[in-house]
């Protein structure tokens, strides 16, 4: 079977980015940077726009 | 936060267009630009390239399309619509017109399929005097209803609702062109390896 | 805690906010609204065109070939991306938490906008299309359009530039990737370079990413924006946000190839597309669990709120369009659906049943915190949404049905072309039908909207919603 080349460069390419991807997340988690807390998702909350227990729901 | 450092977030989100643009646009064209034109492709004349942006200005392409898929793959080898096509049948198509829709046939061969020039100005003029249940649209504005023809012009056989006053339809320049490029459509040459 | 913070979260200073973002914010969004009456129009138009082909037959303009690709193009860049636009400047601003930046090029972005839209638009139904699908605009229209969109972009990251929020939101993200990635792609995608069968590999890689990196982005940044907010409640798993985000990022690029499956084009580039469309199960995972886990429980509330109605439908409808997309993408399914009015239903599902109807639901919310003023006639925005999402249901259903059905009887050599074009009658004029119930809708709310801006309702907090309750 002949593979194309550019088969290969794909492969390649897609290999290398998502290698390169894992690295990173793993790196991010080892140090701390991701943060599993659910705090982010407060922060919306913090402008005093009614929320139902404001009052006004919509 | 994303990642802390910000730059990397910039990094990853140019990295990832960039890795499908090479995968779905750099590494084909660099395969597809060393393949050859097919030996029976002849670019487009001056009439039938005309003819094709009168193809492209009637939005042809939203109910037609210009590829025939191989063997066990849908019905276009039973409907006779021509062997599949590969990439060197288009080598002159400027933009690309492979089209996404099939409300009608597919018209990669249809020079092939209907040669008549008759039949393709009676067809564009009223779709419905020819296959009644069409839902294609009619195109009258590449045709002008004139006293006589001219000697050696087509005349459209339109019935005489179309012709009030009597009189003949003859087809415009850009009529004679958009038929002249469908007629040119014929990739049934064999295959180059 | 710093004093600085502290005003950060006084309700003036987010009223603020709205305020300065208050012109920019309606210039866009009114033009968005206009673009969807055109838009609707040229739609129905064409619909009706499809059953009954002899109307308007002899007008070049209207003809279905042009006035098809205007529909789409008038939607695509007149509605949902100046509706979208205006949505999130606002959503940058407050997710910032400092006034909108470079507000002058916002309003000059708007007027170039809307030029090269009437321009392109007019163009393809005179006759000067380019042809290629998503692409149909002339180079100076679209060039127009870019220029836009990079103002547009100049005042986002001027904004987050000078942001005074500490964290950064997750709709953030999806916003800030979307104004650095679409530029890019559309400019790329336009160059005059392409022919062949490579052409149609651009065609659909810019197709697909269109919605991948621009549509879907707005869409999920003002989801779980609006979802949270207007339960008061956050979102279920923030972590997995994050792993939603960046595996959509991955895979969405690469999907755009599954729109020429059995085509001309090499093998393993559909088979690579066909892949990512099938991963793309996972980022719809992450944000299918953070939206309905979040909602579930409080589907009470969306009796009551607009913003949450509109929006929890277009949610839903996300994960049901991408599902879809998926399994659409394997070589089975597109044998029978992909030159069928069955994708047709499926682009409906995206871009009306997921993003319109959040835009809406975003609208309803964002409206009257910039103007101050509160909606007049909650029957009336009742009747908008039930007539939307009626009108879409059925609009999907008889083309997903239709089409289906059509593409079977195509892949039947035995069965005459003509019979095959006779079978969609039926469900092409259900399709009509759902598309003007789709049309009423959009009148009604354009009424409202303008009832808005000439300021016809209660002030706000005098409004009739408290007492309904
Ligand atoms: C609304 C969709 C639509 C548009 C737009 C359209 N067609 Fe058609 N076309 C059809 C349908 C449906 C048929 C099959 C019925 C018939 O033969 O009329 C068809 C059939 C044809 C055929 C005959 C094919 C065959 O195998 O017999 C030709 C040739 C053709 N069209 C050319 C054109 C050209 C050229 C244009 C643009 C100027 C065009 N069509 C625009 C729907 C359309």
């Amino acid at each position: 079977m002949n593979v194309p080349p550019a088969v290969l460069l794909v492969l390649g390419v897609a290999a290398c980015g998502a290698a390169l991807a894992l690295a990173g997340f793993a790196w991010a988690a080892a140090t701390g940077q991701l943060d599993p807390s659910n705090a982010g998702a407060l922060t919306i909350f913090d402008d005093g726009d009614d929320t139902p227990r404001q009052g006004a729901r919509r | 936060m994303i990642f802390i450092r910000l730059w990397m977030f910039f990094a990853g989100v140019l990295a990832v267009l960039f890795l499908g643009w090479v995968g779905l646009v750099g590494a084909p064209g660099v395969q597809l630009a060393a393949l050859p034109a097919q030996t029976g492709l002849r670019p487009y004349t001056y009439q039938q390239e005309h003819g094709r942006q009168i193809y492209i200005r009637e939005g042809c392409v939203y109910c037609h399309t210009q590829q025939t898929r191989p063997p066990g793959f849908g019905g276009d080898q039973g409907r006779r619509w021509g062997r599949p096509s590969v990439p060197g049948d288009y080598v002159f198509d400027q933009p690309h017109l492979l089209g996404t829709s099939r409300t009608g046939p597919d018209l990669l061969n249809i020079g092939a399929r209907q040669p008549s020039a008759e039949w393709h100005y009676a067809h564009l003029f009223n779709p419905r005097a020819v296959v009644p249940q069409s839902i294609m649209p009619r195109f009258p504005w590449l045709f002008e209803l004139k006293a006589a023809a001219d000697p050696g012009e087509p005349v459209v056989d339109a019935p005489a609702e179309f012709r009030p006053g009597g009189g003949v339809i003859t087809p415009t320049r850009e009529g004679v062109d958009l038929v002249e490029y469908l007629r040119g459509m014929d990739r049934t040459y064999p295959v180059k390896p | 805690m710093t004093s600085i913070t502290k005003e950060l979260e006084t309700v003036e200073f987010r009223e603020r906010l709205d305020a300065e973002s208050a012109i920019p914010v309606l210039v866009f969004l009114a033009s968005g609204v206009l673009w969807l009456l055109v838009g609707s129009a040229l739609g129905i138009i064409a619909s009706i065109k499809l059953h009954a082909p002899d109307w308007l037959a002899t007008i070049p303009q209207l003809t279905f070939g042009r006035v098809r690709p205007a529909h789409l193009d008038v939607v695509a860049y007149g509605w949902a991306s100046l509706a979208g636009v205006g949505c999130l400047i606002w959503l940058t601003s407050r997710l910032c938490k400092t006034p909108i930046r470079q507000r002058g090029a916002l309003i000059a972005s708007a007027a170039l906008w809307n030029l090269g839209v009437l321009y392109g638009t007019g163009a393809v139904l005179f006759g000067y299309s380019q042809g290629v699908e998503w692409l149909e605009y002339p180079l100076p229209a679209a060039a127009i359009i870019a220029v836009a969109f990079l103002l547009f972009a100049w005042s986002i990251l001027s904004t987050f530039h000078a942001r005074q929020a500490e964290h950064l939101y997750v709709s953030l993200w999806y916003v800030i990737a979307s104004v650095v990635w679409f530029p890019i792609l559309f400019v790329v995608a336009n160059l005059p370079i392409y022919s062949g069968v490579e052409h149609a590999a651009v065609n659909w890689w810019y197709g697909h990413n269109a919605l991948a990196i621009w549509f879907t982005p707005i869409g999920l940044a003002l989801a779980y924006y609006m979802i949270p907010k207007v339960i008061g409640r956050p979102i279920y798993s923030y972590y997995l946000s994050l792993l939603g985000f960046w595996s959509f990022a991955l895979f969405y690029n690469w999907n755009g190839i599954h729109h020429l499956v059995g085509g001309p084009v090499p093998t393993w580039l559909q088979t690579i597309s066909i892949i990512a469309s099938v991963l793309m199960v996972i980022p719809v995972m992450a944000v299918a669990v953070n939206h309905h886990m979040t909602t579930i429980g409080h589907f009470k509330l969306l009796r009551t709120s607009p913003t949450l109605r509109f929006t929890v439908f277009g949610a839903m409808c996300y994960t049901a369009v991408s599902f879809q997309g998926s399994a659409e993408a394997l070589r089975n399914t597109q044998e029978v659906v992909h030159f069928t009015h069955y994708t047709v239903g499926h682009a409906h599902l995206g871009v009306y049943a997921f993003l319109s109807m959040i835009l809406f639901g975003s609208m309803y919310y964002i409206i009257p915190r910039v103007t101050a003023w509160d909606w007049p006639r909650p029957g009336a925005i009742r009747l908008h949404f039930w007539l939307a999402a009626l009108g879409i249901s059925l609009y999907f259903l008889a083309l997903t049905i239709g089409g289906w059905l059509q593409g079977m009887a195509m892949n039947n050599p035995a069965e005459p072309f003509v019979n095959v074009v006779a079978g969609t009658r039926g469900w092409l004029i259900l399709r009509s039908i759902g598309g003007s119930m789709m049309g009423l809708g959009h009148l009604v709310f354009a009424f409202l909207f303008f009832e808005m801006l000439w300021r016809a309702g209660p002030r706000r907090g005098a409004s009739p919603w408290e007492d309904a309750k």
